[in-house]
Formats: C-alpha cells, structure tokens, sequence
C-alpha cells in the first residue's frame, strides 16, 4: 500500500454472528471435551476430587461428570459419554465447514465480479468489497483472544492481531469514502497512518508468539535465514518500489517520508514472516500461524505489484490485484476460525502446560498431556526458504530491467556477495550441527546398549547363583534330598531356567527397540546352521519323543551365525514343544542365487486362523496356559521376526489346526555384498563402521 | 591324581557353587581366588595348574588384566576359560580374541558345566 493508496476490506456480519452463536452452543459440551483427556483411566476419586478444588470451574464441572453422583446416574456411562463428545464435535467441525464454505463463497463472488464487472462502479465497489474481509477477520481475531483467556501471551497475540486487522479495517474505510466522494485528497491522507499501523501492530503481534528455548547455533541459523531473507527480499522491494520512489521526489519532506514507510512496512512484514516461518512454536498455533503466513505472503506480493502500478500510474482502485488484498484478510480470518476450531484450546486452562509455556503462573502443575510439550519444528518444512528468497531476488532484479537507473550494478554484485556468505554461513552451520546430531545419536545408542549389557550382567548374576545352588541340590550332588523337597528344588529350578531365558529375550527385544540388534554379517553355511541348531536342541527333543529330520542343502547365506542359530533354536523348539510324543520335526533348506528359504514343519496341533496374524507379536501365545506348560517366554517368535527382518529377510507362517504348522524364512545370499544388505544400510546410518566385520558389534 | 584347576572370581557364591561342581561333579582339584592378585600368588605358591577358570568382571584387576598378569608370570600352557556374565555375542568375540580356550556364559548349568569345561579344555590350544 501507498501513497493516495485506495483499497480495502469489511464486515461480515452474517458469518461473524454465526461464529458467535456456535461458539455459544458448545459450553456445556466443552466441559465434556476435556473430560476423555483429563480422565484417561479411572483415578481414584479422592485425587480427582482434591485436583478438581484446586483447578478451573471448567474442569471441576469435568470431574463431577467423572464421577458418579448419585444414585439416578445410570451405570456404564463411560462408553457412551463418548457419543454426544464425538456427536459435539461433529457439530463443531460442521459449523466450520460452513464458515470455510462462506469464505469460499465470498472469494468466488468477488473474483467473479473481478472478471465480469456484473456491477458498475469499479473503484467503489472495488473498494468497499475489501472492508467485509477485514470485519470478518476482526471479529474472529475477537473471539479467538476471548477463547485464549487462559493463556496470556497468546490472548495478548490474539489482541494485537485484531488491533492490526481494525487499522486496516479503518483505513480502508476512510479511502472508501474518499473513492465514494471521489475526492482526490492530499497526500498523505489520513488513512496511510493507519495502514502503517497495521504492520507495527502485525509484527508486535507476531513477537508476542511463544518462543521454544533453543540453543546459541540454532538461534544464529535462524538470524542467517532471516537475514537472508530480508536481504533478498528488501532487495526487489527497492528495486522495484523503494528506489524509485525516494527518487521521484518533488514532494515535501513527509509526503516522501510517508511514500518509503509503505515498502519499508513490508521488509517488516517479511522480517515477520520470516520469524513466523523459522521460529519453533507451540503446535496449537501451528495451523493459525501458516494461515497467518500465507495472508503476509499474499500481502508483500500484493504491495510490491501495487507500489509497482502506483509508480507507474496503471493502479486504480479495484484492480485485479486487490484480490490478493482480499485473499489476505480471508486467510487472516481462516487463522482464527482455525483456532477456534474443536481440539485446539480443549487443554487450555489452569495448570495446563500448554497454558504455562504460553505464559501461564503455575508451574507445578504435572503435565498429563504429551500434547502439550508439542512445538512446532520448523527446520525441515522452512530450510528452503532462504534459497527461494535468494533465487526469487535475483530472478526478479535480472528479469526485469536491469539497466534500471536506480539499481548501479556494484549494489547488486554487493547484494550478491552478501547473500552468498549468508547462504554458505547457513550451509557451513547446519553441516556442522548434522555432524554433531549424528555424533549424539551414536552416543545416545552406545550408552542404551550398554545400560542394557550392564542391566543383563546384574540380572545374570544373582541368577548365576540361584541356579547353580539349585542345579547341585537337584541333582543330588550334595547328597539326597527327602521327596517333597526333591519335588521343590525341581520346580525352583525349572523356573529359574524359565526366568533366565526370559532375562535373555527381555534384553534382546529392548536392544531391538533401542535401534535394532548390531549384526555381525558374515558368509555363512545354511546346512551348518541347522546342524548347529539341531544339536542344540536333540537333547529336548529325545526327552519329549520328537524326532528331528533335516535336509540342508549346503547355500551360502549372508548371516550372523549367532543370531540365526537363535532364530532356528525358537522355531524348532516351538516346533517340539508342540508336537506329540513320536512326532517328526521337518528342518529344510532350500535356495537359489536369490537366497535360502528356510523351513521349519511339525505335525503339533497347529495354530488357529484368528491367531495366526498376532504369533509374532510380544506375549502373544496362542493359549495363555502354554507359557506356563511349555515353559516359553512369548517373545521367541517376535526375537525371531526381528532378527530375520534385519538380516534383510522374511519371516511367516502356514497353519491349520490339527495339521501342524510350518514356520517360514529367508536369508539373502552371501553374495549380497555388505552395501547392499538392509541391516548394513541401516548400520550405516548410525555411523556403524560394519566393513570390517571385525570390528562390528554383535549382539 | 585329580587334574589342578585355578577358580577365580570375586563373588564367593560362585566360588562355592563352581567349586563343588568341578570337584563333585567334575574331578579336579580347586584352588580359588577371589581376586586378580590372589590369583597372581595362587600361581607362585600352588602352581602349576592345568586350567584357570576366570571371572571377567572383578574390581580391581579385571579378568582380561589378571590374565595378562598370569601370563606374564608364566601360565605354561594351562588353557584359561573366561566365566562372563555378559552373554553378548560381541563380548564373547572381545574374549576369544585375547586367546583363551573359550568363554562359559552364567548363569551355568553346575551339573553340565565341568562337562562343557572338559570339552572346551580338550578342544586342545585355541
């Protein structure tokens, strides 16, 4: 906007009342909202009574729903109190459907009317078609700092969002009614401080948004990107706007004044934005920020083309690029509508987290949501910006006139040069700050595998001893224990051996979580990793009656001899624990240059259809009782999903009751090569050197 | 006369433990040592020993650090089986690589365990 600048925006009484009303309706089922988040499990109700005095009414009227009343409330309502919640919502999510819907209807009719004229009176009515934008966005700006009482810096965003938006709104106003009377007024009117107001207060307001503690480097980054974006952006403004216009001259001193404070105002709109987009905030601004962003983008885009025609006289009051002036205050109203939408305040209230980041007193309240130490990460979805600012600027400078006579060459090689350092400086830190993540995450895996080593080494140990003792006594070294006493120390130690094997395969599927098992690939003999697992096994087998049969072709299979073994261990074992007495357990290799398939086929009773899906997952046995009969720890087949997966293969299984099962895997074959095995990719990139087999982690 | 073994670890439980299983079960002769030191004067006062079973967490002089001290002052060839409790199979890597006749994970089977240190002190100069 500019000098003798004409445009604007107004109210929408409709949708604003409408917004009111909907608003209104949703108390008594706002109380209910928050009753599944604050009352995920059944407190007991002393707690909750004693949190509900010292909280809001909102949430006291939380809890008193929480908890039975009295004897009309009808029992089991839990389950059904989450209907008219869902019912509300939906209400809720309807209502804002209208409103996106109302926008978008407002939008249409006016691009219509941008192409068609179906009305005369283009300045005017160009004109006042901006102010019901503005209305709208004001009034809703209202209602969201209203719905943000709890939380004091971000009412007061709110607040000042709806003080930039009525400085616009009056603005625009009071140049309607210079179009309307078409008086051509001295410049500058009394309009323009209000438009400028509109900037102070938009970038006030945006510094008012919550800011996540971040480090030294990362605040530095963020100057750079700034930087760089303004540089790049003030850049075009001054060549397409500021220049030339401080250089037409001619008027007194404020005129001129008043004529650069217009672009001067959108550097600070794109310093602003620039904050909005680099900065972390709290994720229940996250979608009202990007709104907000877009409108400002809309805005600077608009004012650069607009003091572009005012320059050059082929602006007039209802062009086409006012549309964009409109989109700006749709988009600014969309932002608050968007925080009012259903979830985004829900938590928002005393003792809150969300409410204390955001500049709420107490601070010992205990966070029961997650939720709530959300902010918003900007680096990935923003990293680019810099650049598009950087090749947009000189997109825009060397595309367009570039013999311009406010723009020597030397400010624009200088502009350059200083854009360069900035983005080599960015490029410089980021590279270092990726270095020192990896690094930390290399760290952080060290010091998890090795609470779980130590963890390990002290669980074994007192089991070391127990079990020993319990192995001599059992087996009569000591001399003969009396019958019952016999019967005893077998029980005592067959279940130490069933918690030693449960240590174990706790440990292992904590190191898988932990950032997976580090294998130790090798070239290894399918046929002789049967063979080893047999043996393992053939003494359980010849005490329940199994047989074992093996046909192991010799394949060369990329493997960790260790890790397979254990997998072949579970499945056979599994397979004899579930046969009968003088069943066969089938052990078979077969393979081809794609890999091994590996099969392991018992005659037991076989695994029902609705379980077969879950066999692999954590303490999921078919029957409850087997973990106590056959003596298994449940985390077998999930060990053994795990190892197969990282070895790059596949694990499954074929069942039907009655008929046996037949465990399935593969291995990739030895001529993989190292580079292209999963687990080695997956090693790479914690910075495992596995090149050296050596030298690799196993485990 | 009943081959001479050196046990050592630092907790006692599995001195008593190991100890009544290799000479009960087993059939040798047991010294024991609760320390790397201890063992180090176990060697110089009742050595010759025909095997050292050696714990490998112990304060102090650790198991890798007592083995090098026993070397040092002349083991002979009597193979040396770490005792670990550190069941990983990296850690067994890091112990066989220091080239001793094998690696005995606990918890252990006291009745299987002297067979297994038979096996493993047969398997002859590893």
């Amino acid at each position: 906007m500019a000098p003798a600048a004409t445009h604007t925006r107004a109210s929408h009484a409709r949708a604003g009342s409408h917004e009111q009303e909907h608003t209104h309706t949703q108390e008594p089922t706002d109380a209910l909202a928050p009753h599944s988040a604050l009352a995920p499990s059944d407190a007991p109700a002393p707690n909750n009574a004693s949190r509900a005095s010292a909280s809001s009414p909102k949430r006291e009227s939380t809890n008193t729903r929480g908890e039975p009343a009295g004897p009309t409330q009808k029992p089991a309502p839990r389950a059904r109190a989450s209907s008219p919640e869902r019912e509300h919502t939906g209400t809720r999510t309807r209502r804002l459907g209208w409103a996106f819907a109302a926008l978008g209807a407002y939008l249409a009719i006016y691009l219509s009317w941008q192409l068609w004229h179906w009305l005369p009176g283009k300045q005017q009515l160009g004109q006042a078609f901006l102010l019901p934008p503005d209305a709208l966005a004001l009034a809703v700006a209202l209602l969201a700092a209203r719905r943000c009482g709890a939380a004091p810096r971000l009412r007061s965003f709110w607040l000042l969002m709806s003080a930039a938006i009525a400085a616009e709104l009056i603005a625009d106003a009071l140049l309607l009614r210079n179009v309307a009377i078409h008086v051509k007024p001295p410049f500058p009117t009394p309009a323009d401080p209000f438009f400028l107001a509109f900037y102070m207060l938009l970038l006030a307001a945006l510094l008012r948004v919550p800011v996540a503690k971040i480090s030294f480097g990362k605040r530095l980054q963020m100057a750079i990107d700034g930087a760089t974006i303004v540089i790049g952006g003030g850049a075009v403004v001054w060549y397409l706007v500021l220049g030339p216009t401080a250089e037409a001259g001619g008027q007194d001193t404020l005129a001129t004044a008043v004529s650069v404070a217009y672009p001067m105002g959108d550097l600070i709109l794109l310093a602003g934005l620039a904050a909005v987009l680099l900065r972390s905030s709290p994720a229940i601004l996250r979608t009202p920020l990007l709104l907000i962003a877009a409108g400002m983008s809309a805005s600077i885009v608009a004012d650069a083309v607009y003091g572009y025609g005012v320059l050059h006289g082929t602006y007039t009051n209802g062009d086409p690029i006012d549309t964009l002036y409109v989109a700006e205050f749709l988009l600014f109203a969309l932002a608050a509508i968007a925080q009012l939408r259903p979830g985004s305040l829900e938590y928002l209230g005393p003792g809150d987290p969300n409410a204390i980041a955001l500049g709420q007193g107490d601070q010992n309240a205990i966070d029961p949501f997650a939720r709530a130490r959300e902010w918003r990460q900007p680096a990935p979805r923003a990293s680019w910006l810099p650049y598009v600012s950087v090749a947009t600027a000189f997109g825009i400078l060397f595309g367009v006139e570039l013999e311009g006579p406010f723009f020597p060459n030397v400010s624009l090689v200088l502009i350059a040069a200083v854009l360069a350092a900035l983005v080599a400086t960015r490029q410089y830190l980021a590279q270092r700050e990726l270095v020192q993540a990896q690094a930390a995450l290399r760290e952080s895996e060290r010091v998890k595998d090795e609470f779980l080593s130590i963890a390990g080494h002290e669980l074994r140990t007192p089991l070391t001893s127990i079990r020993g003792s319990l192995g001599l006594l059992e087996a009569g070294v000591l001399g003969p224990l009396p019958g019952d006493a016999a019967n005893m120390v077998a029980i005592a130690l067959v279940n130490t051996d069933r918690l030693v094997r449960l240590v174990n395969d706790v440990l292992d599927v904590e190191r898988m979580a932990a950032g997976g098992l580090k294998l130790h690939l090798v070239k290894a003999d399918a046929g002789e990793l049967v063979e080893q697992s047999l043996q393992a096994i053939r003494a359980s087998a010849d005490a329940a009656g199994v047989r074992l049969c093996a046909h192991a072709a010799p394949i060369a299979v990329l493997a960790d001899p260790d890790r397979v073994v254990q997998v072949l261990v579970n499945l056979i074992g599994n397979a004899v624990k579930f046969s009968e007495p003088g069943g066969v357990v089938d052990v078979t290799v077969a393979g081809d240059e794609e890999g091994a398939l590996f099969s392991v086929h018992d005659t037991g009773r076989g695994i029902p259809e609705d379980s077969l899906a879950n066999v692999f997952e954590r303490f999921r046995q078919v029957d409850a009782s087997d973990a106590r009969e056959r003596g298994g720890t449940g985390l077998g087949l999930p060990i053994a999903r795990g190892i197969v997966e990282q070895h790059g293969g596949r694990i499954w299984v074929d069942s039907a009751v009655g008929e046996g099962s037949t465990f399935r895997f593969t291995l990739l074959p030895a001529e993989t090569g190292l580079e292209a095995s999963p687990a080695m990719y997956r090693d790479s990139l914690t910075g495992m050197d596995l090149s050296a087999p050596t030298e690799a982690i196993g485990a | 006369m009943s081959r001479r073994l050196l046990l050592v670890d630092d907790a006692p439980d599995i001195r008593a433990i190991a100890g009544v299983s290799l000479e009960r079960v087993g059939d040798w002769s047991v010294v024991t040592a609760a320390s790397g030191q201890e063992a180090i004067d176990a060697l110089a006062h009742d050595g010759p020993f025909d095997a050292v079973v050696l714990d490998v967490m112990m304060p102090g002089m650790d198991g890798p650090a007592t083995l090098a001290g026993l070397r040092r002052r002349g083991l002979g060839g009597a193979p040396v089986v770490f005792l670990t409790a550190k069941t990983q199979a990296s850690e067994r890597r890091r112990l066989e690589a220091m080239g001793v006749a094998g690696v005995i994970f606990k918890p252990f089977d006291p009745i299987a365990m002297p067979s297994e240190l038979d096996r493993i002190v047969a398997g002859g100069d590893h």
